[in-house]
């Protein structure tokens, strides 16, 4: 089996494995495979009463969702007609107000999880293409921070969500940012990441290296606005270099004039000694280090 | 002002006691702190000798201080900062090294010299007791390289003082000793690479049986010295491990030119964007850490012990 196909079928294991409150980074690169996984997750989702969102982009693989479903000898129209399913476009959705925010896409997934649960439906599964960002550089540019937003309410709400990323077409500096912010992913390297807890509480997770400085700088300054509290969770930093903390210090800085200190709460060992080392606490006066 | 750095040779515990109690005293009445780093048996006679004034002097065990040159430094430096902090405006200081195994004397002898440039603008006075009974000749005579002010008999100025980029160029840091063939030897082409050396120095430590906690530093400094030598060096780059039950040596090898400064890792970092950050944490955390340039090949090594 060659590295392509490995990565596939473990992108398509990752969409049909779901459960309630993933958040998965769906990134593919051969749209039948993609299609294949979609049509899985629907029937998957419709199969466990689920109310399912599909938001998709022309030429992507959910332009082909109804007629997939057909074949699969589902009643597409009688599930539209009552709402069960609904297929929009992403573009048209996430950047319907005049803003052209994207984040409209986290109250409109919201509002439809709370009609769903009043309807006596167990919650929300939705899908978002994400190609449209593409040429919306302001949108894309506030993309990870929307990504946070609604990783928060995945955990706060019955939703399951796939974010699909085609990799032919995304920057991998952009992706990896993207990856960053979803519980799950479907590619299996790198394990940096920052998603929300339950609490509202952001946590940044896995090794904080010099590979890893640039993408944590970006993802701390780019998702700042979007934060609900200023804590962030380092627990799960199980490594940091010299190039990952001064990244922080510098992201926390950058930030403070909006966001205010930034507490870093659980910082591991290594975290404070580099600090304290380093003497970087007059550096870096927006940044608290907290058991 | 400037640091006053001055050696005493001595060869009695009364001469000893004669010269640094009253030195210290002289800096408790001039309101200036006073510390005395020395070993246990020499604190009882100079809190004697000191009297009343020994309640102003803070006393610090030579052997706990005397540890590792540059973590000694960083302690140096926080001390001074903290004097400053609570009004005091000058330190005096008695600070006898403990130059441990002889393998480890020119590490030390290059710390006295470093301190010269390191604290040259502190508002302070230092003097070095050195026991011609219990030292080496060699390290006795290299205290007169190291100071500018010797007292043998009387104070004066040391004809055979060397400036520490001199000193330092031409004393180097002993490696650690290691066996010919080393356990592993990786390749480091990248960043990946790093981390993967990362990874096989966690495995061989947990097979040893440390704990997390004592292995997370040895993976910063892995860290640290690879990228540098990713960055800054040239060739062929390679990692080397050696392991036994309670140490474990790195090597870090390529073709660059070596350190342009040979102070770079004694020196504090001004500020978290100035270069020789991990430079400095590696000489922190690292019992024992020596470059070497020879040959065209830089050569980085340090040791960890549990």
């Amino acid at each position: 089996m060659m590295l392509g196909e490995v990565t596939i079928v473990l992108a398509v294991r990752a969409v049909s494995d779901l459960t309630v409150h993933d958040h998965l980074c769906f990134v593919y690169d051969r749209p039948a495979e993609a299609r294949q996984s979609l049509l899985d997750y629907v029937v998957a989702g419709l199969a466990r009463c689920e109310r399912v969102h599909v938001y998709r982009e022309p030429g992507a693989p959910g332009a082909t969702i109804e007629k997939g479903l057909r074949a699969a000898g589902l009643p597409v129209s009688d599930l539209m007609a009552s709402g069960m399913l609904l297929v929009g476009s992403a573009g048209e959705t996430c950047l319907a107000g005049d803003d052209g925010d994207a984040a409209r896409l986290v109250d409109v997934v919201a509002t439809a999880t709370r009609a769903a649960l009043d309807e006596g439906l167990t919650g929300l599964r939705v899908y978002v293409e994400t190609g449209f960002l593409l040429d919306q550089p302001d949108a894309l540019a506030a993309w990870p921070g929307c990504e946070l937003r609604f990783d928060l309410l995945a955990k706060q709400l019955p939703i399951t969500a796939v974010c699909a990323y085609d990799v032919r077409e995304w920057t991998p500096g952009n992706l990896a940012l993207a990856e960053m912010v979803h519980t799950r992913r479907s590619r299996h390297h790198g394990a940096l990441r920052m998603h929300a807890g339950r609490d509202g509480t952001l946590r940044l997770s896995g090794e904080v290296d010099w590979s890893a400085a640039d993408q944590v700088y970006r993802l701390l300054v780019k998702t700042a606005w979007s934060r609900p509290t200023p804590v962030l969770d380092v627990s799960g930093v199980s490594f940091v270099d010299v190039s990952g903390a001064r990244s922080i210090g510098t992201a926390c800085e950058a930030i403070a004039g909006r966001h205010g200190p930034t507490r870093l709460r659980a910082a591991p060992p290594l975290l404070r000694e580099i600090w304290d080392s380093a003497t970087w606490s007059a550096s870096f006066p927006s940044v608290r280090l907290e058991d | 002002m400037a640091l006053l750095h001055e050696a005493l040779i001595y060869d009695d515990d009364e001469k000893f006691v004669a010269v640094l109690a009253p030195f210290l005293a002289e800096g408790v009445r001039r309101r200036e702190a006073a510390v005395a780093v020395v070993p246990e048996h020499h604190a009882g006679p100079l809190r004697e000798g000191l009297g009343a004034d020994a309640d102003e002097v803070r006393f610090i065990e030579s052997a706990d201080w005397y540890r590792r040159p540059a973590s000694t430094i960083a302690g140096w430096s926080g001390l001074v900062a903290d004097a400053i902090e609570r009004g005091y405006s000058s330190v005096r200081i008695v600070g006898e090294v403990e130059f441990g195994a002889g393998e480890r004397h020119d590490s030390w002898t290059r710390y006295e010299s470093a301190l010269n440039d390191v604290f040259a603008t502190l508002p302070g006075w230092a003097i070095c007791p050195y026991d011609t009974r219990r030292l080496p000749g060699r390290v006795v005579a290299d205290a007169l390289r190291t100071h500018p002010v010797v007292r043998a008999g009387r104070r004066a100025p040391s004809e055979l003082y060397e400036e520490p980029d001199d000193l330092l160029r031409a004393m180097a840091e002993p490696l650690p000793p290691v066996s010919p063939v080393p356990l592993v030897a990786l390749r480091l082409t990248d960043p990946l690479s790093v981390r993967r050396a990362r990874r096989t120095i966690e495995a061989i430590a947990h097979n040893l049986g440390w704990d997390r906690a004592a292995v997370s530093g040895l993976l910063l400094v892995v860290s640290e010295i690879a990228l540098n030598s990713l960055i800054h060096g040239r060739g062929d780059r390679r990692i080397h491990i050696w392991a036994e039950q309670s140490s474990i040596t790195c090597e870090v090898i390529d073709d660059g030119d070596g350190l342009a400064d040979p102070l770079a890792g004694y020196r504090p970092p001004e500020n978290p964007r100035s270069a020789g950050v991990g430079l400095w944490l590696a000489n922190q955390l690292s019992d024992w850490l020596s470059i070497e340039h020879r040959d065209g090949a830089n050569r980085v090594r340090f040791r960890f012990s549990r």
